[in-house]
């Protein structure tokens, strides 16, 4: 219990220096929300009455504060440009997100476990140079290159999917699910190419430890020693870099999203960016914060199931 | 011709040999061995490191490494030879009719399972071995009974504890109930006790023999120590230069050696350094101390995951004196603080309370935070193989502290290194070797001449040769011994073995739960010991 009253502790930590640096920023950067508003024919006395309304012409700790206080009560407060919750806003699109994100952390595991065990199996054989050949081939596309590759060759060569035709999961899970199926692989795929690297190593890594030799002494199969043996221990440092990809998995569906132009939470946190509009801009840099720092408490928590030294003090 | 039962292992000219990955040069390691094992005996095969003793094992059990191959020979156990035997059959030996225990009781438990889950694992991997109705009830009443017998006395708690809650011993002896667990007629035990410590090495040992007669179980012993040959095995093979050079009862190899290497390795046991020469002539009563410790507390904190911070006290109001041009020797068993007491000495480490003075003159008073100059003492560690950087040469390595010190010109220093080498007996050519080209004596060598490059008035050596086998043993003492008679530096020498105290120094101080119990001249201490703790030591030898 202990445990998990610090975890909150560094979450809350976490989260309120991540919105005070986002708050700062607005405060820094130059733009003027209530311009934006109401465009470049107002007055100035007309944008001067409207940032009175909407409290921007407060000091930055005082609003800091304000939406402090709101976001303990949980109230993120309102979009200043599109005058709706912030909550409601973010909610409508950050499932569509949130299953791109799973859904490349998904293909990444299943995908990464076969190459990295089947490299594992003679290093320096042709299998390995292989899979390692290939891996470096598609760790040198950044994510954004490879999603217009897809979408050129996958959607518009031969015709796999639609290019930017995107189905809502209110009208069809099965045909939503099959439209962020690219995207999602988009994603994955410089992920697999890291990943099965560190499992073929952490693989190696484990095989000559002595554990190994008393396991294959007892008679064990190799198959056995494998399962039972070598990839529960490599499973320990594999976690802690699958958390890491987890999270990097985020930033990249946010880059993913704008290609495949699918409408997911980082066109609203583009936007939200672009008019200066702090509330919803802080509230979803908040989410994405909360949905790391789970990833990261989630990490933990197999990590203590896999390993009896680990104990969640 | 008298009746002769057919062994129960039988080696005939077996040769093995590895290929180098890289250049698939074929290094021969054993050559036409030759030796049978009979039902129930204890077999000894004794060795130097790099002797081919543990291959010869794994080609036993075929667990060789990919780059080792048997290019001759065959090894026959009950009538069949195994080197003809599919993989999948000679695995099915494994555990069921040979059973293994190895060198290193701390890793060789998977830390992530039961010992319960190790053992049960043994019985499944054998499905036929067991009745095929046996329910896990039944594997667990079976393993119970094993822990039992290999000497716990809560077999219960060892099953489902995991290995990091146990001490070495205690995993040495669950391996022994895993490799038992089938009633293997051959257990392989690879310097089954060479990572524990005294105490804990004689009760294995007694399990063993115990065992061995108690199952009529066959043994096949491997290890470097003759002492612990000489109370374990019936039969004894002196493995030297790829060959068995000597096959027969214990008693006679050891008594009447019939190959130079046999007696090589007795002579090294003994330690024999100073021959004649006795014990130099105490110091008079009031000669100034080249070093004085005074009530020397010291200890490690340890900052806990979220700052909970653990002290632990190692060092405890220790005080002792150091003479010039002596060997002081400085033993206990492992735990007790020499090696902190060392670190402390050298700056590494900052103790709590007490004072330092070199010839009388205060160096560092910890009760005030301070320690005043640092000394030029010389440190010599125990692993030769791990404390000297692989990336760089030998005279670069003799070069670092004249070089980091800005002492003599550039042009001089390699002449300096040479004079060194030639010093602690290293050929010139070595200069321009890595380390990992010497061995670990030459190694070691290297490390005493480091130390000895910036002249120190003192050099502290941890378990100089712990590590090393034992004709090397005695040629690294030997040196010790030399330059301390030709150059006068003063040696505080640390171990946990008697016979290397025994062996070259002039005094030694007897360390106990971060206490020195008892100090005093060397013959004095081994042969009237006063403390409890020192009885024991002296036991050793």
């Amino acid at each position: 219990m202990n445990y998990f009253l610090r975890r909150i502790l560094q979450l809350i930590g976490t989260l309120f220096v991540v919105s005070l640096i986002t708050f700062a920023a607005f405060y820094i950067i130059p733009g003027d929300p209530a311009r934006v508003i109401l465009g470049p024919e107002a007055t100035e006395a007309q944008v001067e009455a409207l940032r009175e309304e909407l409290g921007l012409n407060r000091s930055m700790l005082q609003t800091f504060s304000d939406w402090l206080t709101g976001t303990l009560r949980g109230d993120l407060g309102e979009s200043l440009i599109f005058r709706q919750p912030v909550t409601d806003l973010v909610a409508q699109k950050i499932p569509v997100t949130l299953t791109i994100a799973a859904m490349s952390i998904f293909m990444t595991i299943i995908a990464a476990f076969p190459l990295g065990i089947a490299a594992a199996r003679k290093p320096g054989k042709f299998a390995d140079q292989l899979i390692s050949v290939i891996g470096h081939f598609f760790l040198a596309f950044p994510p954004i290159v490879l999603a217009l590759v897809i979408t050129l060759l996958l959607g518009l060569t031969f015709k796999l999917f639609i290019a930017g035709e995107y189905v809502s999961y209110t009208d069809s899970i099965s045909g939503f699910i099959a439209s962020l199926f690219f995207p999602s692989i988009a994603v994955a795929i410089p992920k697999i190419a890291v990943f099965q690297k560190f499992i073929r190593t952490s693989i190696i890594a484990e095989r000559s430890k002595d554990y190994v030799r008393t396991a294959k002494s007892h008679g064990l199969s190799n198959m056995m020693v494998m399962i039972r043996h070598i990839l529960p221990n490599s499973l320990v440092p594999i976690i802690t870099v699958l958390s890491i990809v987890a999270s990097e998995i985020l930033g990249g569906v946010l880059v993913v999203e704008m290609v495949f132009n699918i409408p997911g939470i980082s066109r609203l946190l583009i936007f939200g960016i672009e008019n200066r509009d702090y509330p919803l801009t802080a509230g979803i840099v908040l989410y994405l914060a909360v949905m790391t720092v789970i990833v990261y408490f989630v990490a933990d928590i197999l990590h203590s199931l896999v390993d009896p030294r680990i104990r969640l003090k | 011709m008298a009746y002769e039962p057919t062994p129960l292992l039988s080696i005939r000219n077996l040769s093995l040999s590895f290929s180098d990955p890289v250049t698939r040069k074929e290094n021969s390691i054993l050559s036409r061995l030759s030796f049978d094992i009979r039902d129930g005996e204890v077999f000894g095969i004794v060795g130097e490191s790099g002797s081919g003793k543990t291959i010869l094992s794994l080609a036993i059990a075929g667990l060789l490494p990919e780059t080792a191959k048997i290019t001759a020979g065959e090894i026959i156990f009950r009538g069949q030879n195994l080197l003809s035997l599919s993989p999948k059959a000679r695995r099915d030996l494994l555990g069921r009719e040979i059973g293994m225990i190895f060198q290193e009781p701390l890793s060789s438990l998977n830390p992530l399972i039961s010992v319960g889950k190790h053992l049960e694992e043994v019985i499944t991997a054998h499905p036929d071995a067991s009745t095929p109705k046996e329910t896990r009830g039944m594997r667990k009443t079976r393993i119970l009974e094993m822990l039992a017998h290999v000497g716990f006395h809560d077999p219960g708690r060892i099953y489902r504890a995991f290995p990091h809650q146990l001490s070495g011993g205690q995993r040495q002896r669950a391996l022994i109930a895993g490799a038992l667990l089938l009633k293997p007629s051959l257990l392989i035990a690879d310097e089954p006790t060479t990572a524990l410590d005294t105490v804990t090495q004689t009760q294995i040992l007694d399990q063993l023999r115990r065992i061995s007669q108690s199952f009529s179980l066959s043994v096949l012993f491997i290890s470097h120590d003759l002492k612990i040959m000489e109370k374990m095995c019936d039969r004894l093979a002196v493995l030297h230069n790829r060959r068995i050079v000597e096959c027969d009862a214990t008693y006679e190899v050891l008594h009447s050696p019939g190959h130079p290497h046999t007696a090589a390795l007795l002579r090294g046991a003994r330690l024999d350094i100073r021959g004649a020469e006795v014990a130099r002539p105490a110091p008079p009563a009031g000669a100034v101390p080249l070093y004085r410790i005074e009530a020397l507390s010291a200890g490690y904190t340890t900052t806990a995951f979220r700052g909970a911070t653990n002290e632990a006290q190692v060092l405890d109001q220790v005080s002792l004196r150091i003479l010039p041009g002596e060997i002081l020797g400085l033993i206990g068993s492992s735990g007790c603080g020499k090696t902190t007491l060392a670190r402390v000495m050298t700056g590494l480490l900052p103790g709590s309370t007490g004072r330092i003075y070199e010839n009388e003159e205060l160096v560092a008073d910890f009760s005030l935070k301070k320690r005043i100059r640092k000394s030029p003492v010389g440190l010599v560690f125990q692993d030769p193989y791990n404390s000297l950087n692989p990336y760089k040469t030998v005279g670069w390595l003799l070069e670092e502290p004249l070089r980091v010190n800005h002492l003599h010109p550039q042009k001089d220093r390699r002449e300096r290194v040479l004079t060194m080498m030639a010093q602690v007996g290293l050929p010139k050519r070595y200069i321009d070797s890595y380390p990992h080209q010497l061995s670990g004596g030459q190694r070691q060598r290297v490390a005493l001449a480091i130390s000895l490059m910036l002249s120190p008035s003192l050099i502290i050596a941890d378990e100089p040769v712990s590590s090393l086998d034992v004709t090397v043993q005695s040629q690294i003492l030997q040196l010790l011994h030399d330059i301390n008679r030709r150059s006068g530096v003063a040696f505080l020498l640390i171990t946990h073995d008697l016979r290397v105290i025994r062996a070259i120094c002039d005094r030694v101080a007897v360390m106990d739960s971060g206490k020195i119990v008892e100090t005093g001249r060397i013959g004095d201490v081994i042969h009237s010991p006063k403390m409890p703790v020192t009885k024991l030591l002296t036991e050793q030898i």
